[in-house]
């Protein structure tokens, strides 16, 4: 009869035994990049924020726990241009390039320092890591070279299709504007005062009463058709802003030609500052005027028809 | 398989390859007191070593820890052949920097470029800049900071092989490792303007014929090069001081997880101001004992948290840990851990500081 074993208990030591003689057969090093793998995988994949969570749930806190690791990678409140380019605010756009010179000539100054010139060897301790933008300062030819950014990436379906749903909701708004205004406005408002006595207002005894007497005195017509015009484009102006504050996008900073081109010059170069938002809003207003002379013009045109039929 | 990871800094102390070490953690927890004492420890077990300890803290406290004065330039402590200690104000470099900037543009106005650089600098152009590109006044401020070292290391003839940096308590002193990425985009932009414009751009932006793309290609590759230095864990680690309350152990969980953000190695936590209540049978405190139970609760949460992190429990001393003797006394408890049994009376054997 043999003695009595406890083989789970026997297999577990061995198990253990086992772990205990390959930990010993890590190296320091591999120990190091076990434990930081290790780390690493307990902030991805929302852990970061479940810790958060965690320490905030039992203290019954209200602080954030919201983490920086978990938080979406695309940028916030950066509007998206109808051109279908997503473009940084353009405070950064507009000033990049003085940014960027004030940058380089603040480097190549300090390779101008003491001790600190661009021929000196490379330090192995401390690294050299200003003479590394000191060298700058030697004009030293380009590197490899810039990559190839001429051409805008092209834009993801999702954002695309933002696009094209805005301008659709933007002619939506612009053609029931139109159509309002002329069918029952303009034109009632022109057969009236070019035919006050059709029997067609018979049926509408409002349009008789003393309270119409204005709109029916022809030397009137400039003041009624200037306060029309400018209650109707302000509503529409309203109306568009509330639509583009909805979809995040504006529009004409990239489909407009003028703005392209604006947007290329540096800034500094002509002595009129942020010459592209003047020319955006100059571009806007231009909208809101073209529409007045559409309703010039037809009412011209219904005018003329009135008149001789 | 399972790791155990040691409570106690002895691997870093003794580390051979480490260059940079930052310190760092909300105000009042006793980060300067931490980083005199990792320097300290380092010092002593590597005496053959050069070590650097700077503040980058503008409430400097480095004059105080240690009690005698440090200023811009590096000293050595009293005491101790390797260790020196350095305060350094960067936003005060940074304006200096700045002046001469502006100065030099002033006298250079003969030749043209001054007029360039005088207009961008004037009139807060430099806050404009570092107001817009998120971690450049830090980059910059960083910048200014290693040019100094690499001066001190010219003027006093030695190198630094470890340089261990007591920040500030915002917490935004490494937000400039996001730069290259920052860089990048704006490089990108820029290099998109360039390619349009093509020469033309060169000849407005004055003599020198100076090819842009490839300077500002070049700026980028080193600002690279510096990222890479400090997101190789084998040269550069953080180590987090915390004290075991809810909003400390809330600030320290956000700091670690922003600097995994910037992919730099932070695999160590310093909890300070323990009371270890439980083992002061002699005194017996209601309060402590109250207030030990507390931070019981947290310490409980932080070893969970941080099961693959060195936590480093040190105590609450009796008295304050100032000068040498008092540091090194302290110090000890982060190369082999404190022992609230054995190492109880250490606590009440720092010297009065005169």
């Amino acid at each position: 009869m043999g003695i009595c074993t406890l083989p789970s208990l026997t297999a577990s030591n061995s198990i253990k035994q086992r772990h205990t003689v390959e930990m010993a057969e890590l190296t320091e090093a591999e120990k190091r990049r076990l434990l930081r793998e290790r780390r690493q995988q307990k902030f991805s994949n929302g852990g970061a924020s479940s810790r958060l969570n965690k320490i905030t749930g039992q203290a019954s806190s209200h602080l954030n726990a919201e983490s920086p690791l978990d938080a979406p990678s695309i940028p916030t409140g950066t509007p998206v241009e109808s051109s279908g380019v997503a473009t940084p605010a353009s405070k950064n756009d507009s000033s990049a390039a003085p940014q960027f010179d004030l940058l380089k000539q603040l480097a190549a100054m300090q390779g101008q320092g003491p001790g600190s010139g661009s021929g000196s060897p490379p330090d192995s301790s401390t690294p050299d890591l200003f003479s590394l933008l000191s060298s700058m300062n030697t004009g030293m030819p380009g590197a490899e070279g810039t990559p190839s950014l001429g051409q805008a990436s092209p834009m993801a379906p999702i954002n695309q299709a933002a696009l094209d749903y805005h301008d659709y909701l933007l002619n939506k708004l612009k053609a029931w504007t139109i159509l309002v205004k002329w069918v029952f406005f303009l034109l009632p408002y022109l057969f009236l005062l070019t035919r006050p006595n059709a029997a067609v207002w018979s049926a509408f005894a409002f349009a008789q009463s003393a309270w119409f007497a204005p709109l029916r005195n022809p030397s009137n017509f400039t003041t009624v058709f200037a306060t029309f015009e400018f209650l109707s484009i302000s509503i529409y102006y309203q109306l568009l802003k509330n639509v583009e504050h909805k979809s995040k996008i504006r529009n004409l900073q990239d489909t407009n030609k003028l703005v392209k081109l604006v947007s290329l010059v540096p800034e500094g170069m002509i002595p009129i500052p942020n010459l592209k938002g003047k020319i955006v809003t100059a571009l806007q207003y231009w909208d809101l005027l073209s529409m007045l002379i559409t309703d010039i013009s037809f009412v011209l045109i219904m005018l003329g028809l009135l008149t001789y039929l | 398989m399972d790791l155990t990871v040691e409570p106690n800094l002895h691997s870093l102390i003794n580390s051979t390859t480490h260059k940079w070490i930052f310190v760092g953690g909300k105000g009042g927890v006793g980060k300067t007191t931490s980083s005199c004492s990792i320097a300290i420890q380092m010092a002593l077990s590597q005496p053959n070593k050069q070590f650097l300890l700077i503040s980058t803290d503008p409430a400097h406290n480095l004059s105080d820890a240690f009690g005698e004065k440090f200023g811009k330039d590096a000293r050595k402590v009293s005491g101790m052949d390797n260790l020196s200690c350095m305060e350094i104000d960067p936003s005060a470099a940074l304006k200096d920097m700045n002046d001469m900037a502006v100065s030099r543009a002033n006298s250079n106005g003969s030749d043209g470029q001054g007029d360039d650089l005088g207009s961008l600098l004037q009139g807060g152009a430099l806050a404009d800049l570092t107001g817009s590109i998120p971690g450049i006044d830090e980059a910059l401020s960083f910048m200014e900071v290693m040019k100094h070292i690499k001066r001190q290391e010219q003027g006093e003839g030695e190198t630094f092989d470890t340089v261990i940096f007591d920040t500030a308590p915002t917490g935004h002193t490494l937000r400039f490792l996001q730069l290259p990425n920052t860089l990048s985009k704006l490089l990108d932009k820029f290099g998109e303007i360039t390619n349009k414009l093509g020469p033309m751009l060169n000849s407005f932006m004055g003599a020198g014929n100076v090819d842009i793309s490839g300077k500002l290609n070049e700026l980028k590759a080193n600002v690279e090069t510096i990222r890479q230095q400090f997101t190789d864990p084998d040269l550069t680690t953080f180590v987090c001081v915390c004290i075991s309350e809810f909003l400390s152990l809330y600030e320290t969980e956000r700091l670690i997880q922003e600097l995994i953000s910037y992919d730099m190695d932070v695999n160590s936590i310093i909890v300070n101001q323990l009371l270890f209540a439980e083992n002061d049978q002699e005194h017996n405190c209601k309060r402590c004992q109250a207030r030990w139970k507390m931070q019981r609760k947290y310490l409980d949460q932080i070893d969970e948290l941080y099961e693959d992190f060195h936590v480093i429990k040190m105590p609450l001393c009796a008295g304050e840990i100032r000068g040498l003797n008092n540091l090194t006394k302290f110090s000890q408890f982060l190369d082999k851990e404190y022992d609230p049994v054995a190492d109880g009376k250490v606590i009440y054997e720092l010297e009065d500081k005169e």
